[in-house]
């Protein structure tokens, strides 16, 4: 419980400036942090919205350009209408697919009973972590190939047709989505088992006495309390799906006929093929307003009904 | 004795006035080398020359060498007869990062100013960008004479036309050095053919796609190719080898400043004009394009090994520069195989179509080298040695030898091609002045490939793909007006 302030105990400006005074030294302490934080991090953001409104090369000035690099990103069919539509549908497959797999993945091993067992498939789970998701995407890319792949493979031996997966415009989302199975990730997995681990033994085993079913203890008790995971889980893999294009970069590159193609990947490509970081930085704006409002809905209406205060 | 005692607030005092004297210092302007210690004064300092010499560069020591392939040393044997005689300069190797994409490392080295000293490229990587003082002018240069070739009054004199042709910017300055050269021609399986009862090599259209079903009843896949940008090159080599005999006597009508090649520039001018491209012929490339498609690989929208299915002995035929001699000596197939031209195009395929034979052949070897122009800014000391080192590179003899390795083409005057080059050396009607819409920037040529994977596996109409072909053009070409505004008419 917040314990109430009144008006003589707020602190007045002098009253502050003396604090600041008598600490002066942690300011000063927080200064090499702050000025990496100013060069590296908000520098770069508030020099992007600046140039989102320019025509800018890198290399010569820049000129202002007012809205046309946003017109020009609204306009676009590769960038609003395939990018933005690529990017809804990945997000909420990623969404999904982190919010369910690697909770399943929790759920079973908080309800194994055997110590041992538990601790060996928890390992089972984790230890993909150590394989460098480059290297995973890589062997993905080797399991579609159409000529030398294994899922071809598995497709000739049953006598059916081969498919082209990534490097057909109507299969490569889908084999992209597909991409990781069974998807369970082993961060998720933990961060959930450990929301599993701190509900209290007590509430539990009064829901067994009471008769509760597995399933009914599940919905009704544990997914309301580990919330909080999941909105974490939630927050971060739509950050990382709007901001993200490691598979268009490492396995398709936005193709084939921009199938797969995402607006950070289209960012990427004004940056660093055409050398158009006005656009780039338009597109760069647009994604962080995006992930703003998202951010905000996600802290405002995704609540659990009870959540542990800290002590 | 006296124990001095450290309070925590003391420490944390003494923490933050250090911790702000390090930001004070790390802000302050570098201190002047006392007088008399300049940075190229002492005698004994190196000029260090980075030198990225894509395919000719030596082999990695560090690197283990795939199967059956030789180590290159001969541009290392260069170097260190040069290094010998320039004891104050070093030649160090750039090592492109592998699996890295040209355009995106140039824009990239361009903007930090950390590009080799000398760098590789081709010229149509280059054309769109010269105005940002990406590469140096090498005119006052090539006035000069080579010190190292007996006789030489002028280093361009040394090169054949075509090498110096290539190194003309839209301006009509000199941005590099071209000492070879490469062909392009189709490889194949002679077994194959002679399985598929194909007696005679194909030489028309007509014949070429009859060879292409023979095959296809064999078993084979008979044509190797994808429409990827991560390997090389067959939309952009189709499209040079068809386009051109499609527009057999009008090709030249975009080469403003006749010296018989096509750049940025010139396409540029000429899509505002409203005459290039035309569009009657490349939509015929495209049909053409078409047919040949039920004799690719699987999934030839994206990337496939084709090379490594070629070798399988699985595909029957693919379009290879004549780099890839060296693989095949080096690592030969389990088959035989042979090199042929592009089959010519005949009147009753298409009316102004000539019958003649068309190659890529041109300067885009291995051994062309440019450097960056802000370096007359950031080093100008250092292009007096970059320049002696590229005149002692470009030596014959020298030429010879790298180019026994790379197995391209010399294009320096007195410099020989190993003998397997023979193929590549028979005569043909025209080396091909357009490729493709690489030429105008990579990013058209990206746009133009994502055209080709929605039109060549779909049932889409004439109508549709010349609107959505025509749309991408006219937005590429504005791209390249915003970057170039003084290239609007």
């Amino acid at each position: 419980m917040a314990v109430g302030m009144n008006r003589r105990d707020q602190p007045s400006f002098a009253r502050t400036l003396k604090r600041v005074r008598k600490y002066w030294f942690c300011y000063v302490m927080l200064l090499g942090t702050f000025s990496l934080l100013i060069t590296f991090s908000y520098y770069p953001a508030f020099s992007a919205i600046y140039h989102s409104f320019t025509i800018w090369d890198g290399f010569r000035p820049e000129q202002w350009a007012g809205w046309q690099n946003y017109r020009e990103i609204f306009a676009s069919d590769i960038i609003f209408r395939k990018g933005f539509a690529n990017m809804l549908l990945l997000t909420i497959w990623q969404v999904v697919r982190s919010a369910t797999f690697p909770l399943l993945g929790a759920a079973l091993l908080y309800r194994m009973r055997n110590e041992r067992l538990a601790y060996f498939y928890r390992l089972v789970f984790v230890l993909p972590l150590v394989v460098p998701g480059v290297v995973a995407i890589l062997v993905w890319r080797q399991l579609y190939e159409p000529n030398f792949g294994l899922f071809n493979a598995i497709l000739q031996y049953f006598e059916l047709p081969a498919s082209a997966w990534l490097n057909s415009p109507k299969t490569a989302l889908p084999s992209l989505m597909f991409m990781g199975f069974p998807w369970i990730d082993g961060v998720g997995l933990l961060i959930y088992l450990a929301g599993l681990l701190a509900i209290p033994t007590e509430i539990i085993e009064a829901a067994k006495i009471d008769g509760a079913s597995s399933l009914r203890r599940f919905f009704s008790m544990e997914l309301p309390l580990i919330v909080p995971q999941i909105r974490l889980i939630v927050i971060l893999n739509v950050i990382g799906s709007l901001q993200g294009f490691g598979w268009q970069l490492l396995v398709t590159r936005g193709g084939p006929n921009n199938a797969t193609t995402v607006p950070a990947w289209e960012m990427y490509q004004s940056a660093m093929t055409e050398g158009r970081f006005g656009v780039a930085s338009a597109v760069g704006v647009v994604l962080f307003l995006m992930i703003f409002v998202l951010t905000m809905i996600n802290q405002a209406y995704i609540r659990s009904n009870v959540e542990y205060q800290a002590d | 004795m006296y124990k001095a005692n450290l309070s925590r607030r003391a420490f944390l005092q003494s923490i933050g006035m250090a911790t702000g004297v390090t930001l004070l210092a790390a802000c302050a302007a570098p201190a002047a080398a006392p007088a008399g210690e300049t940075e190229s004064a002492p005698s004994a300092a190196k000029f260090v020359i980075q030198h990225w010499a894509q395919q000719a560069e030596p082999s990695d020591p560090n690197q283990e060498l795939a199967e059956g392939a030789k180590p290159r040393i001969a541009y290392q044997t260069v170097a260190d007869q040069y290094m010998e005689a320039h004891p104050d300069v070093e030649i160090e190797w750039y090592r492109f990062p592998t699996g890295g994409n040209l355009d995106e490392w140039l824009l990239a080295r361009m903007t930090a100013q950390d590009a080799p000293d000398i760098y590789w490229a081709n010229t149509e990587n280059l054309w769109p960008h010269v105005n940002k003082n990406w590469a140096l002018v090498f005119d006052d240069y090539m006035d000069l004479p080579n010190p190292y070739v007996q006789g030489n009054d002028a280093w361009r004199n040394q090169f054949e036309e075509v090498a110096i042709i290539s190194q003309t910017g839209p301006d009509g300055k000199l941005y590099g050095v071209n000492m070879d050269g490469a062909g392009v021609l189709t490889v194949y399986n002679k077994e194959a053919f002679t399985k598929a009862g194909i007696e005679q090599i194909p030489a028309t259209w007509t014949e070429f796609t009859a060879a292409l079903q023979k095959l296809l009843d064999a078993g084979y896949i008979p044509y190797g190719s994808d429409l990827s940008l991560d390997s090389c090159c067959f939309p952009h080599w189709f499209e040079a080898h068809v386009y051109n005999q499609l527009l057999w006597d009008d090709i030249y009508q975009y080469d403003d400043d006749d010296n018989k090649v096509i750049t940025a520039r010139e396409l540029t001018t000429h899509a505002q004009l409203g005459d290039f491209p035309e569009w009657e012929s490349y939509l015929q490339l495209a049909h053409m394009l078409k047919e040949m498609v039920p004799y690719f690989p699987i999934g030839y929208e994206g990337t496939v090994d084709y090379r490594q299915l070629f070798r399988q002995g699985k595909v029957a035929m693919y379009m290879e520069g004549n780099w890839a001699i060296s693989d095949y000596t080096n690592s030969p197939p389990p088959f035989a195989i042979d090199w042929m031209a592009f089959p010519v195009i005949t009147p009753d395929i298409w009316p102004k179509a000539q019958s003649k034979v068309v190659r890529i052949q041109g300067a885009w070897g291995a051994m062309q080298y440019h450097v960056p122009g802000y370096l007359s800014q950031t080093a100008s000391d250092k292009i007096g040695p970059i320049m002696d080192w590229l005149m002692f590179s470009s030596k014959p003899e020298n030429v010879t030898a790298v180019c026994a390795e790379t197995s391209l083409v010399p294009m320096t005057k007195g410099a020989t091609a190993r003998p397997e080059l023979a193929p590549f050396s028979q005569p043909y009607d025209r080396a091909v002045p357009y490729q493709s819409w690489a030429t105008l920037s990579p990013s058209a040529q990206s746009a133009e490939y994502s055209n080709w994977q929605a039109y060549l596996p779909s049932s889409m109409s004439d109508s549709e793909f010349l609107a959505m072909a025509q749309k991408s053009w006219d937005e590429e070409v504005a791209k390249i007006l915003e970057s170039n505004p003084d290239w609007k008419i």
